[in-house]
């Protein structure tokens, strides 16, 4: 034991203490060597692969510290030298300079700084690993017993008070990499520089030749891993920057998982044996131009050559292995990874792990909302084409099949060409192709399908009516047409209107990664428009034939479009459905909601000029209206001009701010009644369209900050039920009333001169009024007020209702 | 070259959407007016520092809804031609002579080349994604019209 007043534990573990960089490893040996007089300190590690019945193995200086730097410290010895029979023994041995055991030619660390006398003491590092500690004294002054017992006890400590620095350092490299990934920018342009300053932080602890971040972005390169960030001392080309599983020892640890550490590759050909034992199935490939480059950078090719090290770490978590860390070649001591920095790799890569797979949801997430928003986007602009083309009567249905496929093309990535057939009688006809690389009237590739088995996939889907489908793998397809040689995937959208198929959207990639999960909903809804639009094409298509024939244009148009406005109302209804299911669905961010609360708007302002333009045409033929008659409940009336101020809401200019406000009180003071009977009897869509076209009017005439109230209930000693549209506006002048409900009237003209309105919607309305025994009534009240009301009477059901409900009618 | 391109449209749908277009499109700096009063309000700014074409929707109200509103001019009752009318003036001032305009409107080519207003003007149907609107002016501007 080492005598108590000496107390170097103490001291030792103070120099710990001040340590905080793996510097202190040299500030540690070099408070060993003070403690013991000497001149220097090493630590020599056995390195892995060590056989000791056949006495192979070599040893690494770990750490050292002595008094002159320029005296070159040699890296490496065999395990039959002093350090390594002290080693395998396990017995410290004080020993001379010129003992015969020391390898010869003796290291030029020990003829040049003069030593006589050296120490050494076997150690176990913290992590099992065997050393031993060496010792150097050049004053004339022989190792005593105690000495020995003394270095000894350090040898004992050291291990733990390494383990604990290096702990610290792993841990902070660790806290550090985890610091920099919650602090980096959620861009996803900056994750590169990210990575970047990751590896250069790795790198501070590390000193390696070239420290590479390879990762996977399954999304866009499935299986391929790229180097993202990289801190090299290579000059000129780079090596190999993309790896596949498997390939070289970076796929080795993409395809297993685990970590792999070589401590010295040049004895790669002697180690190879221990390294296929410990990573079998483990080749090295072009990893080994390490060593000649490593060579070439550390200049020596003598017994003073460091070790040129190799340590690679997965980035991966339970499921899946993003990537790995990569590090080769050390430039400072200790000259090769410790086992240490593998552990602490590893944990940084498991935390990457964590970081990567957060991103790549995050930018899948983006990719998904990004589509969305194109979709929604594309779909206001079709109704709005929609919206013009019904003022026109004119319709390009090639240009928006193609103007859909476009869209196609931007919301589902990888979509390289696509096409539209449609079936004509047993057949499907290519009409409009995108991005193919042939021609449209190449009949070798386009053209005509048979309907019939075995047609193409697209025919088989049209036959056997068929959902949205979407292959991955184009070979899972049912009989693919060879059309698309390189057709890797394939997605294949019905495009139908109610029952009816009229075709098939075809979407085809040459990507060999899968379609993002949304693409299939995203074609059928794709497909779901197409189908409306081409039933209102062809509607259009007949409106166009009639004018020709019929030279009474207005009397023409009138009568077709009586014809056929319901069919063309239909599909913009079902547009109108699939903008409120998205809106109502989880699958749409909520980000999202206003557009589509917008598109909805729409859908239903060209429903109501197309049914105004239908009823326009009835009433001009002196067609009298056609009245199915329903019972009007209170609480369906309620529920549809909640809808409806919502769609209006939703179209005003915000710059207006004029607010569509709903008064409850009317219908809710009757629902309280307990109302049993029928109220009012009339049609639903004739309804509809007086609220939303009297609705219409206020907008259009409002004063910016105004407020349009809607309101219902029963008026007039509970006789008549009244829908009130009131706001403020324009002022109507009493005389002019009667006039606003004339045919082609636009009172707007005299007083705003606005670009819109025919003139039709409250000529119709009356008339609708009327036909129902009601009236519509148009009250100017004071300052530009106008209470404009539909006035139903109550034929039936008074009766049953309860004494309260009547009183409350009286009231009302 | 940044395009300064004035544009008068009326709808506040068609007008943010063919803002952004042709922001998004052409980089352009888009300066947005809603009705023909507020044009003619406008002009002396305008006439000041011109931009490089004016986009005008042929069918304009005059004016939105206001309080303060006295009525409407008799010239401005006839909102199908307010577009022509705002495009006449441009031509009119010599300060504002050389800006190209475009006709941005739903209506065939043909009813708006027949007005005598629109002689010479350039026309351009609406259509849903204002691809051949961003056409034409990149077309303008590679063969400008002198």
């Amino acid at each position: 034991m080492g005598s108590p007043e000496r107390g170097f534990v103490i001291r030792l573990v103070r120099t710990l203490a001040e340590q905080e960089t793996l510097a202190g490893i040299g500030q540690l040996l070099r408070a060993v060597t003070e403690e013991m007089g000497a001149w220097g300190t090493l630590i020599w590690v056995l390195a892995p692969g060590a056989d000791f019945g056949s006495n192979r193995g070599r040893l690494f200086v770990q750490g050292y510290w002595i008094k002159d730097e320029r005296i070159p410290v040699w890296h490496e010895l065999t395990l039959d030298s002093m350090v390594g029979n002290v080693l395998k023994s396990g017995r410290p041995e004080a020993i001379t300079a010129d003992d015969p055991r020391i390898q010869q030619p003796k290291p030029e660390l020990i003829t040049q700084s003069g030593t006589r006398f050296i120490c050494l003491a076997p150690m176990v590092m913290a992590d099992g690993t065997k050393a031993v500690l060496e010792v150097y004294r050049q004053e004339d002054v022989a190792f005593t017993p105690d000495d020995l017992g003394d270095l000894e006890q350090m040898a004992a400590i050291l291990p733990t008070l390494f383990g604990n620095l290096t702990d610290r350092v792993g841990f902070r490299l660790v806290d550090d990499v985890m610091d920099i990934q919650q602090h980096a920018d959620s861009g996803k342009d900056t994750y590169l520089k990210t990575l970047q300053e990751i590896v250069t932080r790795i790198n501070e602890d590390f000193a390696a030749l070239e420290v590479s971040i390879f990762l996977e972005n399954a999304q866009d390169q499935p299986g391929l891993y790229v180097r993202m960030a990289t801190q090299t001392v290579w000059k000129g080309e780079n090596e190999k920057s993309v790896y596949r599983k498997g390939e070289g020892a970076t796929g080795f640890v993409i395809e297993n998982g685990r970590t792999v550490r070589i401590v010295d590759l040049a004895h790669y050909e002697d180690d190879q044996h221990w390294i296929q034992r410990e990573y079998k199935g483990i080749n090295w490939g072009d990893s080994l131009a390490i060593v000649e480059r490593a060579r070439q950078y550390f200049r020596v090719d003598s017994d003073a050559r460091p070790p040129i090290s190799w340590v690679c770490a997965p980035i991966k978590n339970e499921t899946n292995v993003y990537g790995v860390i990569r590090c080769a070649g050390v430039t400072r001591n200790p000259f090769y990874f410790d086992a240490w920095q593998a552990r602490f790799l590893e944990a940084t890569g498991l935390r990457l792990a964590w970081w990567w797979q957060n991103y790549l949801r995050r930018l899948a997430n983006e990719r998904e909302v990004a589509s969305w928003e194109e979709l929604m986007r594309g779909f206001e602009s079709m109704n709005r084409f929609v919206q013009k083309q019904l003022n026109r009567f004119s319709w390009d249905e090639t240009g928006f099949f193609r103007e859909a496929m476009r869209l196609a093309h931007r919301v589902i990535p990888d979509t390289d060409n696509s096409e539209v057939r449609l079936v004509d009688e047993n057949e499907l006809v290519t009409v409009a192709t995108l991005g193919t690389d042939w021609p449209l009237h190449d009949k070798s590739r386009t053209g005509h399908y048979s309907l019939k088995p075995p047609g193409s996939a697209a025919s088989y889907l049209v036959s056997t009516k068929s959902g949205v489908q979407v292959y991955n793998d184009v070979n899972q397809a049912p009989h693919v047409e060879r059309v698309s040689p390189d057709c890797k995937k394939l997605i294949l959208a019905p495009i139908e209107e109610g029952e009816v198929m009229h075709g098939v959207l075809c979407i085809r990639s040459k990507s060999p990664r899968p379609f993002p999960a949304n693409a299939g909903l995203v074609a059928g809804l794709l497909g779901q428009q197409l189908g409306l639009y081409h039933d209102l094409a062809a509607q259009i298509r007949n409106l166009k034939e009639a004018e020709r024939r019929n030279r009474d244009l207005i009397a023409t148009q009138a009568k077709t479009i009586g014809d056929v406005h319901h069919q063309v109302k239909s599909p913009v209804i079902s547009s109108y459905r699939i903008a409120q299911n998205l809106a109502n669905s989880r699958i749409v961010p909520a980000a999202l909601r206003t557009q589509l609360e917008q598109l909805r708007g729409m859908c239903s302002k060209v429903t109501r000029v197309v049914r105004n333009m239908g009823m326009f045409a009835d009433l001009s033929n002196d067609k009298p209206i056609r009245i199915n008659r329903s019972v009007f409940m209170n609480h369906r009336m309620l529920q549809i001009l909640r809808e409806f101020r919502a769609d209006h809401q939703s179209l005003i200019d915000p710059d207006s701010q004029i607010a569509f406000r709903l008064d409850e009180s009317g219908f809710l003071e009757l629902t309280g009644k307990e109302m049993t009977g029928k109220l009012v009897e009339g049609d639903w869509a004739l309804l509809e369209q007086c609220v939303n076209n009297i609705m219409d009017n206020a907008a259009k005439y409002s004063y910016d900050h105004t407020a349009v109230i809607i309101s219902g209930g029963v008026q007039a000693r509970g006789t008549e039920f009244y829908i009130s549209v009131v706001n403020e506006g324009f002022e109507v002048k009493p005389e002019d009333v009667p006039k606003l409900k004339r045919r082609g009237y636009r009172g707007d003209k005299a007083i705003s001169a606005t670009g819109e309105g025919s003139g039709i919607g409250l000529w119709i309305v009356d008339e609708i009024m009327r036909a129902h025994g009601g009236s519509l009534t148009i009250t100017p009240i004071q300052n530009g007020r106008t209470d404009v009301r539909l006035v139903f009477p109550i034929v039936k059901g008074v009766g049953n209702l309860s004494d309260a409900a009547q009183n409350s009618i009286s009231r009302g | 070259m940044q395009l300064k391109i004035l544009l008068v449209e009326d709808d506040h749908l068609q007008r943010n959407y063919v803002k952004h277009a042709l922001e998004d499109g052409l980089g352009a700096t888009v300066e947005a007016l809603c009705c023909e009063k507020n044009f003619i309000e406008a002009f002396e700014e305008i006439a000041a520092d011109p931009p490089d074409l004016a986009v005008l929707d042929v069918m304009l109200m005059w004016a939105r809804p206001s309080k303060e509103q006295t009525g409407t001019p008799s010239q401005a009752l006839s909102p199908e031609q307010a577009g022509l009318r705002c495009a006449a003036m441009l031509r009119h001032d010599e300060r504002t002579a050389k800006v190209n305009v475009l006709l941005y409107s739903v209506l065939p080519e043909q009813d708006i080349t027949n007005r005598e207003l629109a002689k010479g003007v350039v026309t351009i149907v609406k259509e849903a994604e204002c691809h051949n609107l961003i056409d034409a002016i990149q077309g303008l501007y590679q063969h400008p019209v002198s």
